[in-house]
This record gives structure tokens, sequence and C-alpha cells, in this order.
């Protein structure tokens, strides 16, 4: 039994196509997978779908409007329609996952093989610095570095990174050094393979399920810290995102009883979290047969 | 603006300044500036008004979290694929995705604003000269204002522990410890709480260490919600106010707590593990 | 040893069999399907008798051990009688069973180097199930732990360490003292000396017999090492895919098998002593899951005939006084 379960779980990660579609089984990632299509649509084809801009000056409405069959979200304090804000600000909230998600891979990728493959003193200082940033609380290192920046949405961009890659520079880090004392990474630098040519063709191919099912749980924390750090007020909040509409509906929703105003994009970062975490959940599932309840 | 400057030590080249910051750091008291926003009190000073009620949120609500976790992470183990399991580890995924300040925000606006059964902000009523939370006398009137961000803190972050936890637990219970235990005629609550979760804790306690950063973050918005006096309240204000010197001792103050926390969690693990050696 | 008075439980019948397992089938579910893994087997087990129960792996012999003491896991279904001195196991209910279990029954099982829980020390393990099943307090249940320790050769002292300082033989000599520590009726032993060098394994059986003769304790010795129970068991039963293909006296079988399997068995085992020769093996692999048609050693069987794929054979009584299931004991009747 032990040796048909490695044996599968070693097909599956070198042949990643086809642990797509094993994961694509599973009900949770079906869901997942369809939230994800949903938002993805709404972000893409925002300026068709959206009744309103959300920057429309004069505002369409009345403010702190409620739900209705003109403005099925409401308005806001300005009287700007809620929906609208919610479909293009799901342009910004998801465009900053993914950004995050992209930079923290590469840099965490590159420190992680480097420091798994090199080993001793590089992998030392390459991880004695991704252990510091890595214990430091996130949010206040996140707030002292962004106070320093200035509020914008690079900031927000690169202090996110900033925070992110260290947890997938880890893994990477892990995962290279088992790989690394695979045979085929001695056979191949028998053969007289150069180092760049075994990382690239042979560590990473290999990397990439891992790195993939890091960076999307990387997707989730950065939508939720970008709307922490525009509720704070470190963002740029002359643009519409799901975290701005939560720094002004902070301020102006609660005493005026416009509670749709905070319910409606905290709904779409939990459900959009919530569709990230189910693949990686059904991800660890198809890796892990162990925890499958039969 | 050239007398203040001169003030605040600013008109010095750059790398004195920085060795200046070094070493008055080292020093006890620490001394981290002056705070611009509450000059011409010493950051240090401003800090430790505001650090109790931090320390006190993050760490009943810490504990708070570790029993839930555990506890449901122990009986969802002890049953995988039942419906318990199944509707416990969904509600614990959505709870997990949910940003801690919007919780916060719906929390309030739920139990504060509308139902009135708790206060809106502070941690003690005005007129209660409670300056420090483990001040007994007015015990009641804090533990009422602590409450709602606690039960803010606890709601969101307990998925993790109970997910980690009931995972441990299935890997635990196939052990062959385990069916020697039932062998034994053990109730199967021994079984259970004296041998598997015992084991199954140990690493719990490393990730209690290892989340602690990540609650603190979580703190810090809670604080800004509620308007609760601590650190994270103080970060906010300090931030509208661009007060660096008051900033950086902050950084630093909650870096050290946090880093102080991992350590004593590490110790506390070689400590509970009988096979490792300290 | 702990004086019967303190225990006050059941004793052994004085007459029959104290335990009689009667038609009992164990069938997986599995994501592959269902397996039979033990199917439809009787056999007995007298008051102060060793039997061995022997096989290849994979044969169900464990599934038959735990299955005793209802140790199998959920996904596990149980069919037909076992009777443990009179009462029947499998329709017990929970809280009977648990006070059966250890009591009455004890196991020592395969891999006992992890059957220790490795954060709660040595001694802490045998008083927590003294005192699971009498009212002896905690003092004396202790100084019970210390006399037993000291019957397995481990010196009292040691009962305050963890299993990880513990070596391989040592624990099992643990295991070995905590099956004994409610002067049970029946033990269980699967596989105790499989995982240990031979000069250990030797210490442990001398250990085993000593004890199994003062104090009468019937065992259920499951192992695949021949020369094992050649050392410990009074009756023998041999299992193959999930049947007993041979049971009798120790001699009879090993002496002079009934059964073309128990003979191949018994020849494959090497001799230290005389001249060099190769090793016999038997061809082939024991069958899993699908079980070929008729009897189900017949392809790998020297003896096979036309009969042997069609019918299965059942246990008769062969020339020896072993019952074996083979044709060849009715062919030749």
């Amino acid at each position: 039994m032990q040796v048909t379960t490695q044996k599968k779980l070693r097909a599956l990660a070198s042949h990643w196509p086809s642990a797509i579609s094993e994961v694509l089984r599973h009900r949770r990632a079906q869901v997942g997978f369809g939230i994800i299509a949903f938002f993805t649509i709404l972000a893409v084809a925002a300026p068709a779908i959206s009744p309103y801009s959300p920057y429309a000056f004069p505002a369409p409405g009345v403010p702190y409007a409620s739900p209705g069959p003109r403005f099925p979200l409401g308005t806001d304090y300005l009287g700007e329609d809620i929906l609208s804000e919610i479909i293009y600000g799901g342009r910004v909230s998801i465009a900053v996952g993914l950004i995050v998600a992209l930079l923290a891979s590469l840099v965490g990728t590159v420190v992680g093989v480097l420091a798994g493959y090199y080993k001793r003193t590089i992998d030392e200082v390459l991880m004695r610095g991704t252990d510091i940033v890595l214990i430091l609380p996130s949010l206040p290192l996140m707030i002292i570095l962004a106070a320093y920046l200035g509020p914008s949405l690079q900031t927000v961009i690169l202090v996110l990174t900033v925070t992110s890659w260290p947890a997938v520079a880890r893994v990477v880090r892990s995962q290279t050094l088992s790989l690394r004392e695979r045979p085929f990474t001695d056979s191949a630098r028998v053969v007289g393979a150069s180092d760049f040519r075994i990382i690239t063709k042979l560590l990473l191919p290999n990397l990439a399920s891992i790195i993939a099912a890091n960076a999307v749980l990387v997707v989730t924390s950065a939508i939720v810290g970008e709307a922490a750090l525009d509720f704070i007020g470190l963002g740029d909040i002359t643009v519409v995102s799901w975290g701005t509409m939560l720094y002004w509906a902070q301020a102006y929703a609660l005493f005026n009883g416009a509670w749709w105003w905070v319910i409606a994009p905290g709904l779409c970062i939990i459900l959009v979290g919530l569709a990230f975490v189910l693949i990686s959940v059904s991800i660890e599932d198809v890796f892990n047969p162990k925890l499958r309840s039969l | 603006m050239a007398a203040l400057r001169q003030r605040f030590g600013l008109d010095q080249p750059v790398w004195i300044q920085f060795t200046l910051y070094l070493a008055n750091t080292l020093s006890w008291p620490p001394n981290f500036g002056v705070s611009y926003l509450f000059y011409p009190t010493p950051v240090f000073t401003a800090i430790m008004q505001y650090l109790p009620w931090t320390l006190f949120l993050v760490g009943v609500s810490t504990v708070i979290t570790a029993i839930v976790g555990i506890l449901l992470g122990v009986w969802s183990g002890s049953r995988p694929g039942s419906k318990f399991d199944t509707a416990t580890m969904s509600i614990s995924m959505l709870l997990w995705t949910m940003p801690f300040f919007w919780l916060g925000i719906i929390l309030l606006w739920i139990f504060a604003i509308t139902l009135h059964w708790f206060p809106v902000s502070g941690a003690a009523s005005a007129g209660i000269t409670a300056s420090n939370p483990l001040d007994i006398t007015d015990s009641g009137d804090i533990l009422w204002h602590a409450f709602l961000p606690m039960m803010t803190l606890v709601i969101a972050s307990y998925a993790g522990y109970s997910l980690i936890m009931r995972n441990t637990m299935v890997g635990e219970l196939s052990q062959d410890y385990i069916l020697m235990a039932r062998a034994k005629g053990l109730r199967e609550r021994t079984v259970l709480f004296g041998h598997a979760a015992r084991n199954a804790m140990l690493p719990m306690i490393t990730l209690i260490g290892l989340n602690l950063g990540y609650v603190v973050s979580g703190a810090l918005l809670v604080e800004i919600v509620f308007s609760y006096p601590g650190v994270g309240y103080l970060t906010y204000r300090a931030v509208l106010a661009h007060d660096y010197p008051l900033l950086q001792g902050l950084f630093f103050i909650l870096s050290l707590t946090v880093v102080a926390a991992n350590y004593i969690a590490d110790l506390f693990y070689a400590f509970l593990d009988p096979r490792i050696k300290y | 040893m702990i004086p019967q008075a303190v225990l006050n439980h059941e004793t052994a019948p004085t007459e029959g069999a104290l335990v009689e397992v009667k038609n009992l089938s164990v069938t997986y579910k599995t994501r592959a399907g269902y397996t039979k893994a033990v199917d439809d087997i009787s056999f007995t087990i007298n008051k102060g008798e060793v039997l061995g129960l022997a096989g290849e792996s994979a044969c169900g012999k464990t599934t038959t051990a735990l299955s005793l003491i209802r140790l199998l896991g959920s996904n596990a279904q149980t069919e037909g009688q076992v009777l443990i001195n009179g009462k029947d196991i499998l329709t017990m209910s929970q809280e009977q069973l648990r006070n059966l279990r250890w009591k009455q029954v004890s196991l020592i099982p395969q891999g006992s180097m992890n059957s220790l829980d490795p954060v709660i020390q040595i001694g802490n393990q045998i008083v927590e199930a003294i005192s699971a099943h009498t009212r002896v307090p905690r003092r004396q249940a202790w100084e019970m732990t210390t006399q037993l320790l000291s019957s397995v050769a481990i010196h009292p002292s040691r009962a305050r360490n963890y299993p990880h300082e513990f070596s391989g033989g040592m624990k099992q000599r643990t295991v070995i003292a905590m099956a004994l520590a409610l002067n049970p009726l029946l033990v269980i032993a699967d596989e105790p000396t499989t995982a240990l060098d031979v000069v250990v394994q030797k210490q442990l059986l001398i250990l085993l017999k000593g004890l199994q003769s003062k104090l009468g304790i019937s065992f259920l010795f499951v192992t695949h090492d021949l020369s094992v129970i050649a050392e410990i068991a009074d009756r023998i039963a041999i299992m193959y895919a999930g049947r007993i293909v041979e049971i009798g006296k120790k001699d009879d079988v090993l002496k002079h098998p009934s059964h073309p399997y128990t003979e191949a068995l018994v020849n494959s085992v090497p001799k230290v002593f005389g001249d060099r020769q190769t090793l016999n093996s038997i061809l082939g692999n024991p069958p899993s899951g699908i079980w070929p048609t008729g009897c189900r050693f017949h392809p790998r069987c020297k003896y096979a005939f036309e009969l042997c794929k069609e019918k299965e054979p059942q246990l008769l009584k062969s020339k020896t006084g072993s019952q074996a299931a083979c044709h060849l004991i009715s062919a030749n009747a």
C-alpha cells in the first residue's frame, strides 16, 4: 500500500496536467474554480457589465440608499452605486493579489532554489534573512514600510510582496533540498550539465506544482492584506478597491445604517479567499491520501 | 522650524543619527526619542501605557483560541469524514478567510451598535480609572469592553488550529500505540485525550508560537475597529500623524515581543516532549 | 505476580475449550472494493495451551488475531462466532468488551516498538492498564509494575524511563510484562519476535515459555517463522489465503505434514547443520484479493491434479491425526 501511494504521488507530481484534472474531480475544487471564474469574468467585463462608473460625477444616486431595483447593492456616502464599485473594485483587488503572488513567487523561488541548491553559506545567509522577515509580524512591518513610502498602490504591492516571499522561499528551499538528493540530479551533474541548466531544466519543472500551490495561498493573503492596508489608510484611497470601500465604510457606514456597504466588499473578499482555500485543500487532498476520508 | 529640527536631532548626519538611535535603544529604559504626537512624552512611556491592553487582549484570546481549536480538532479528528467533521471543516475554512477587521466591524455593528449589548469602544467606561487590565476592582467593566474584540480574534483565528489539530489527530490515531491503548481496554475518552491528543498537541505549541505574529497583526486591526487602547490603536494614530519615532519604537517593541514569545514557545515544546534534550 | 484475590475475575473453564472460533470471516472494505481476508475459519484453543498460527504474509493471520478482541478498524466486517469462556465476543456490548480486554484477553502486538506511547513513562503505561481494570491504589499498582518488570529482566529503576530510552528488546519485554499484568486467560501474541535479532529472539522465547508454563496462560501465537513456532507451540494451525489448511499437534504437523503447503514450508526452513544444500522455496506468490478456483494453493502445488482446480477441499482428518484441507487425503482414505 505504501509503495503504490508513493508511486502515485511521484507520478502526479511529475505529470501535473493530470494532477489538475484529479484535483478538479473534487467538488470543493469545482466550487472554488467556479467562484474564481465568476469574479474573473466580472473583472474582465467590468465596463460592459457595470451599470455605472464608480467615479461618476455627479453621483447617480442619493447617499446611503438601501438596496433596490435601481441600485442592487445600494449607494455609498457620495451616492455612488455600490455594485459598480464592487465590480471595478474587484479588478483592482484581484489584480493586486495576482501581481503580489507573481512577484513573491519569483523572489521566493529564486531565494529558495539558491539556498537549497548551493547549501552551506549561501543557505545560511539567505535563510537568516528569510527567517527574520518571517518571524516579524507582517502587519506592523507593512505599516512601518508603508508609512515611510507614502500611501499608494505601488506601496501596497511592494509591501505585500516583501511579507509574502519568505513563506514561498522556505517551501521551495526544502523541496529543492530533497530534489537535489535524487538520483536524476546526480546523473545530470555527472554528465556535465551546468548548475544553471540543472536548475532550470530539471528542478524548476518539478518545483512548479508546489510553487503553484503556494502561489494560490499568496493570492488570498495578498487580497486580504491589501484590504487591511487600505482599511488603515495606507493604500491609495482615491482608487476604488474592495479595501478602500471598507475604509470609507468604516468611517461613514455604521452610524448611518448602511450595512450593505460594509457587507458587500467583505463578502467578496471572503468568497475569493474561500475559493482559493478550497482549491488548495483539494490539492493537498490529492497529494496526501492519508487525510482523505473513505 | 530650525529649532524643532535641532531639538529632534534631525540636523545631524544620518549615520550619526542611526548610531545614536541604536545606542539609545539598547539602554534601559530604551530611549526611542520623543513622540511627535504626544510631545513631550517619550515614545517608550507612551508605548508602555498602551502595551498592557494589547497583551491582555492577545494573551487571553490566544488561550481561548487554542482551547477551542484543540477541542474541535480532537473531536473532528476522531471521526474523519463524518457529518460533524465536514460541517466543522467547512465552517472553519469560511471563517479562516474572513478578514479580521471585517469580522470586527460586523460584530461591532450587530452587538454594539444595533443591540447595545456591548460597548462601542474603549477598554473601560469613562470615569473608570483602571490604568491596566490587571486592576481587579473594575474587572467586570474591563471584561465587558474586551469581550467583542476578543471574540473577533478567537473566531477569526481558531480555524487554523482546529484544521491542523484535526489532521494531526487523524495521523496519530492510526499509530500502533493507539491500537495498544484500545487493546488495553481503556475508555475511548482516555485513548483520545490521554494518548492521541497528548501527542498531537506538541506540534500545536510550535504553531501557536509561529502564529503569534499573525495574531498580533489581527489584534492591531481589531483594536482600530473597536478603538481599543492598545498598541494597534496607537500605531494607527501614529500613522495618521506621521509620528516616525513612535512608529519605530512600536515596531521594535512589537517585534521583540513576538520573537520572545516564539522563544518561550520553543522552550515550552522542549519541556513537554521527553524525546528532546534542551 | 498479582494475587488472584485482588483481580477477582473469572477463571478458565475446567473442561472444554477456552476459545472457540466458529466460521469466522472478515471482509475489508477498500477503495478498490471488498476483500475477504479471512474466509470461514474455525479453531479452538484449550486452557493452558499454545496454539501457533503460521503462514506467509497477508494470509489473514493478523486479522484473525485482532478479530478475537474486535480490534479491527471500522472498514472491517466480521461474521461468525468467537466464544471466549463461553461468551461471544462479536455480539458483546462495548462496555462488556472493554471489561474483557486485558483482564481476560491481552495483546502483544506486531511492532511493539511503536506500541508504547512516546510521551508517557513506561511504568505509568503499565499502571494505566492496572488502574483501568482494578481498584488497586496507585502506589500498589506501581509496586506491581516494578515486580512485573523484574520478571522480564528489566531493572525496576527503569520504570521511570520513556520508550525512546529503551532498546527494541527491552520495549518488547515491557509489552510482554504489560500483557501479563492482569493474569489474563489468553494472550494474543502477533509476531512478537519478528523485528528482533536472533539472539534476542531466543531470549524472549525462553522467557515466554517460562512464564507461560508457570502461569498456565493460553496463547495464540501468530508468526510466519516456523522455527519460532517449533519452539513454543503445542498445536499448530497453518493458514493460506484466508483459510486454515492444516491444524493439529505440533509434532504431527511439523514432522509429518498432511498438506502440501505445510510440507513445502517445513522444507523451506534452511538447515544450519549438515551438508550445504540449495534453499527450497515455494514458487509463485500467495494470492491476494482474487482467489484461484478450487483449492487456493493449487497453482503452486506440486501434487495438484484435476480435482484441485475445480473443488475446494474441506478440512478432513488425516492419517497423523491432524486435520488438513487437501484432496490427497480423501483420495488416500
